[in-house]
């Protein structure tokens, strides 16, 4: 199991706004990944609210978190994503994913964003990621000679 | 009605799409290192982005405005930042308020990088209210 309890990211997700997201996740106890956070005016799709592809972009990111806390950091394969409500923007929201199901080197995850005053579902995925040790060691070396080069 | 882009993806990507006479929405675009998601990759969520977008200009175009309710998106081939590739959208078939769409992102030299279907809803009075105010 990995021992880092915040993944390590992507760059548009980690970037601060208007340009990223400005979102990290983070391992809970039960290994899933959380975070609470924000759409910018930035993220605007429809007047007043994200965008689709801003709420995939963050469902995505999660989905990646969850598997990496798994110890299965892998590629996305394919993604569906269900858009239940209008995502408001400049409002606190909480995105949460987990990995139900391993098979080979597939993993299956599921995400969703929440408002968490009632826990209304605004948006949830299924992603199905490729993943293998080899392509683990991979990726992780590649973010340690990406991360040195970081300066947001 | 005008679709003149989302704010995200027409100026947080500076990307806009051209019709076709047969109705496809196309573009042809560079993902800049800001897009990156794991180290060299363009992230999936900034694919699914220029996908969204594109059918939505899609349905726009053909004066169907309407809210993305579901999309799927298979991931085909990495697309690394820096990579040009042609993005194109078109309306499959209208079943009442239900629009499907496909969409796929490709590779100046053919590979498939990317194909997505989408289910969006027709919504007219939504964006009847805002006419005026642009969109």
């Amino acid at each position: 199991m990995s021992d880092a309890a915040q993944f390590p990211g992507s760059r548009f997700m980690r970037k601060p706004s208007p340009h990223g997201f400005g979102v990290q996740l983070s391992m809970r106890e039960d290994r899933s990944a959380f975070a609470c956070f924000q759409f910018d005016a930035d993220k605007e799709g429809p007047p007043h609210y994200a965008h689709g592809g801003a709420v995939a972009t963050v469902l995505d990111e999660a989905m990646g978190a969850a598997a990496f806390f798994a110890n299965r950091l892998g590629f996305t394969l394919t993604m569906t994503v269900n858009y239940r409500a209008s995502a408001p923007l400049l409002t606190d929201l909480h995105v949460l994913a987990r990995v139900v199901r391993i098979e080979g080197k597939k993993t299956h995850v599921t995400a969703e964003i929440v408002l968490p005053e009632d826990g209304t579902v605004l948006a949830d995925a299924v992603g199905l990621f490729y993943t293998s040790e080899e392509l683990r060691e991979r990726i992780l070396q590649r973010y340690a000679q990406d991360n040195s080069k970081d300066e947001f | 009605m005008q679709f003149i882009g989302s704010n995200f993806v027409a100026v947080g990507f500076g990307l806009t799409f051209t019709p076709t006479p047969e109705g496809v929405l196309t573009a042809q675009y560079t993902f800049d290192e800001g897009k990156q998601g794991p180290p060299t990759i363009v992230h999936g969520g900034a694919l699914a982005a220029v996908i969204d977008e594109a059918m939505t200009a899609v349905v726009f175009h053909l004066d169907l405005p309407a809210f993305t309710a579901k999309l799927n998106i298979d991931y085909r081939a990495a697309v690394r930042v820096g990579d040009t590739v042609r993005i194109q959208a078109r309306l499959d078939r209208q079943e009442g308020r239900k629009l499907f769409l496909t969409a796929s992102i490709t590779h100046l030299n053919g590979t498939l990088a990317a194909e997505a279907t989408g289910l969006f809803v027709y919504t007219p009075a939504f964006f009847e209210a805002l006419k005026g105010g642009g969109l």
